[in-house]
């Protein structure tokens, strides 16, 4: 489920440069680890092994981590689509990652809230990933601002979240910061529905991987990868997919891919590949600017939308 | 052959041994013996205040009507309950209860009344189980079965099972299981054996088999404390016999005398 | 070949968990879903110390193997107090417990956000660095696991145990103290999880505590299963099998959507076969 939209934006980006005339026949073949660092492993494999590939992509560090080595033994590229803290340690020599930068949804998220004049914040959050971790560094910034918060991590296997919610209203808390992955998005939106807290009152990242769009109409709500609204209709539209979870990231990584493979001379040199990869990452891209930073890092600038028929809409804000 | 004829043929082998070792366990050596053992369930006191003696070398027929007490002594005899008076004596030693993984220490050996088998381990695993090792350190050097290979033969032959050995145990009839159980006691070498009704289910043949089996153990001096229904078993088999009723002591003595007694014969009416 | 080496080293340790809940499971009956966790620890123990105290792999992965020895002395003496169905679950609950630990015990085990550069063993300065010799590693490893299982299969310990996890009253009636021999199983058991988990740890080079949850020790459970409870061999079988079905799964070209539902589907179907019409698994000794 969250796979779709990747294969999506890479599918978009290997059309998009097709139609520009290209050097190479691009293909694409895809292989479910499942979220499982051991299935990551094999799928890599195989896909070295059997299917020659000539670079990776994976989704979230997790396996970008599991993957980055075994790319750098096999002397192939590899990229992944993630969100991070802009200071992560590099992946490896021949990995580069992109996405948004936890600093970057903590600087857009303070501006929001400051606008809102938010004064009291219950933050929630997945022990997933950086998700705990990077909520409970926004909660600090908030304290500091001085707005009144609270921080809660839920293990990824909870699903009933109403006696803690039930503890925040009563502690009037109206608002709320959410940041989790499906199924859990979905369940804990729902929840905070039933309490009569109104959607205008929550926000989230992570919010679009939810599995029923129609649950987030009209939260607010910061990523960092959606793309232009063309973009996005385009994308759900022709691959009709009901999410755009890192699509945007995926299209930016393989069309700069693309483009190394299209401008090098000697295709199994990687690096060539990874100088021209340094050379060019930083520009315009679907994402919004891309940056390369020192350690790997494509990062992108985080953005906020709300969702409104179904659809991501950046809020002019 | 039915039971009785074989009965009638059947001769104990030297019952005058029987005569020596009864007139040393009138003067007070015993195996085993009970002081004010009592065992309640759901109130119903199912051994009251049982205090008893088995003699020592000999057969000591237990008898007694359903629901007597029978199981219920045997049971806290080999430590598969705990008593909630009394004391059971053994070894000369006194024991408020019996802890049941020291009966090899006591040798003492039992039958159960169906064939209390491992059903998925082979014959000769259930045989061997018995006798093998139980020190967790050794038992686990203990790769061979060579030491109790002379044993395991002479008991297959004893027993009459020779054929079967490399069956599981649940694949064994009925009578062969509770064969394959008395096997599994002789080869423990007790010197106490108790027997709940072992007779029963068996074949003709096999019936046979098991009386020379007692035979041989009162040869050899052993406690042997049968439990069994049949009189007529308990007549020719017994040296001395127990009765229990309602959890006390009814009669004992010698089982001509005991048998003729007018309240077991009561006791006994419908069963 | 590369491929082929890469799936036998996850072959391998599947296998060496196998062989380690079967002794468990199979040869003593004892229905333990705690094994993820002594997995989790054998691999977090390798992970920790050689990252961040520059521990080698041996020494590390000693530490794990004698951290899940005193666990499971420990737990296992709580756990003989249950049966059966009630086992299984007090088990499944060490797994809970030492999941959440994984997980939030951020300042040990950096939670959800893992640990990567786990470096590779080395024996005298060589260095299974590639992945041709840490196979060769693995395999020594499968092998003594093997044989261990074997030779406890054989003896008298052994016997007592197959004893014991059918009919445990008996079993102490016969001589044996039983909860000693429980004990011990299990402990043995734990520790040859942890150097399992180890070699996890150090083959993937990235752990997080995803791996190491509750559903991980049913999967180990349907390995033993479906090879062969009670059995060597059947454990390898197992972990052979669970391993390459759905691996052989992706080069049917089957629709991407479909082919990981597929795989869910399949574990399912084949436990459901094999407790249906095989209950000890096709090489097992042994029916629950």
């Amino acid at each position: 489920m969250l796979g779709a939209s990747l294969r999506a934006g890479v599918l978009a980006a290997i059309e998009d440069k097709t139609k520009n005339g290209l050097k190479y026949r691009y293909e694409a073949i895809f292989e479910d680890n499942q979220q499982q660092p051991a299935k990551s492993a094999i799928a890599a494999n195989k896909l070295i092994a059997s299917d020659k590939v000539n670079m990776l992509l994976t989704l979230t560090t997790g396996s970008g981590r599991v993957v980055a080595p075994i790319a750098e033994n096999a002397k192939l590229l590899h990229v992944c689509a993630t969100l991070e803290d802009e200071n992560a340690e590099p992946m490896g020599k021949t990995s580069f990652w992109q996405g948004p930068t936890l600093q970057s949804y903590h600087r857009t998220l303070l501006k929001a809230f400051e606008k809102r004049g938010i004064k009291k914040l219950a933050l929630l959050a997945a022990h997933v990933g950086v998700a705990c971790v990077g909520t409970e560094h926004l909660a600090d910034l908030l304290k500091e601002k001085g707005v009144d918060v609270k921080v809660e991590c839920f293990n990824p296997t909870d699903r009933d979240f109403r006696l803690p919610l039930q503890k925040y209203i009563q502690d009037g808390f109206e608002y709320f910061y959410l940041q989790f992955f499906p199924p859990q998005t979905d369940i804990i939106v729902r929840q905070l529905k039933e309490q009569n807290i109104l959607p205008e009152h929550m926000f989230g990242s992570g919010i679009d991987t939810g599995t029923d769009i129609s649950v987030f109409e009209n939260i607010n709500h910061v990523g960092g990868n959606s793309g232009s609204p063309e973009f996005v209709d385009r994308l759900m539209r022709e691959y009709k997919i009901d999410n755009v979870y890192m699509a945007a990231s995926a299209y930016d990584l393989i069309g700069l891919a693309i483009d190394a493979f299209e401008n090098v001379q000697d295709i199994k040199n990687i690096d060539e590949i990874t100088a021209y990869i340094k050379e060019h990452a930083t520009r315009k891209c679907e994402s919004g600017d891309c940056k390369l930073l020192p350690n790997g890092f494509i990062a992108n600038e985080a953005e906020w939308r709300t969702y409104k028929n179904g659809k991501p809409v950046p809020l002019e804000d | 052959m039915a039971l009785k004829e074989i009965l009638e043929k059947y001769k104990p082998l030297d019952k005058g041994l029987a005569k020596e070792r009864m007139d040393v366990f009138q003067e007070g050596l015993d195996a085993v013996s009970t002081i004010h053992l009592t065992k309640s369930f759901m109130g119903i006191k199912a051994v009251n205040d049982l205090s008893i003696s088995f003699p020592k070398g000999l057969v000591t027929g237990l008898i007694g009507p359903n629901g007597s007490g029978k199981s219920t002594l045997i049971n806290l005899l080999t430590g598969l309950l705990v008593p909630d008076a009394g004391s059971i004596v053994m070894a000369n030693r006194a024991y408020p209860f019996i802890k049941p993984y020291k009966l090899r220490k006591f040798k003492i050996a039992r039958t159960f009344q169906d064939g209390r088998l491992v059903e998925q381990l082979s014959f000769e695993d259930n045989l061997l189980l018995g006798v093998a090792q139980n020190r967790i350190e050794k038992s686990f050097l203990e790769q061979s079965i060579k030491p109790y290979q002379k044993k395991l033969e002479g008991i297959l032959v004893k027993t009459g099972l020779k054929d079967h050995r490399h069956k599981k145990a649940e694949d064994l009839s009925y009578g062969q299981r509770k064969l394959l159980e008395i096997g599994r006691a002789l080869m423990q070498e007790a010197d106490i054996y108790i027997f709940d009704e072992p007779f029963t289910g068996l074949s003709p043949k096999m019936v046979e088999e098991v009386l020379s089996i007692i035979d041989i153990l009162r040869i050899e001096a052993k406690t042997v404390i049968l439990i069994e229904h049949n009189m007529s078993l308990i007549e020719k088999l017994s040296d001395y016999v127990i009765v229990l009723d309602h959890g006390t002591l009814l009669a004992s003595g010698a089982p001509k005398d005991v048998l003729k007694n007018k309240q077991v014969q009561e006791a006994y009416l419908g069963v | 070949m590369e491929y082929l080496i890469n799936i036998g080293i996850l072959f391998c340790i599947y296998a060496m968990l196998a062989l380690s809940l079967n002794m468990v499971v199979g040869l003593s009956g004892l229905i333990s879903l705690a094994h993820a966790a002594f997995y989790g620890i054998g691999a977090y123990a390798v992970a920790i110390l050689m990252t961040s105290h520059g521990f080698s792999f041996w020494s590390a992965m000693l530490v794990g193997v004698l951290l899940n020895g005193i666990t499971a002395f420990l737990v296992g003496k709580i756990l003989s107090k249950f049966k059966g169905d009630y086992y299984a679950i007090v088990s499944a609950g060490l797994s809970v417990i030492v999941f959440s630990v994984l997980l939030n015990f951020k300042t040990l085990t950096k939670g959800p956000l893992g640990i990567y550069g786990i470096g590779k063993p080395s024996i005298l300065g060589f260095s299974f660095y590639s992945s041709g010799s840490f196979l060769m590693l693995a395999l020594v490893f499968v092998a003594l696991f093997y044989a261990l299982f074997v030779l406890i299969d054989r003896s008298s310990f052994g016997r007592a145990l197959k004893g014991l996890r059918e009919d445990e009253e008996l079993t102490v009636f016969l001589g044996y103290k039983t909860d000693k021999y429980k004990s011990v199983i299990f402990t043995l058991s734990a520790m040859m999880a942890g150097v399992a988990g180890s070699f996890f740890a150090s083959y993937i080079a990235f752990i997080d505590p995803t791996s190491f949850q509750l559903a991980e020790g049913i999967f180990f459970f349907t390995m033993i299963t479906v090879g062969g409870l009670s059995s060597a061999f059947g454990s390898i079988v197992g972990a052979a099998i669970l391993l390459i079905l759905p691996e052989s799964l992706r080069f049917l070209g089957l629709p991407y959507e479909t082919a990981a539902q597929l795989q869910q589907l399949i574990y399912g179907a084949l436990l459901v076969l094999m407790m249906a019409f095989r209950p000890q698994g096709l090489f097992g000794k042994f029916r629950v």
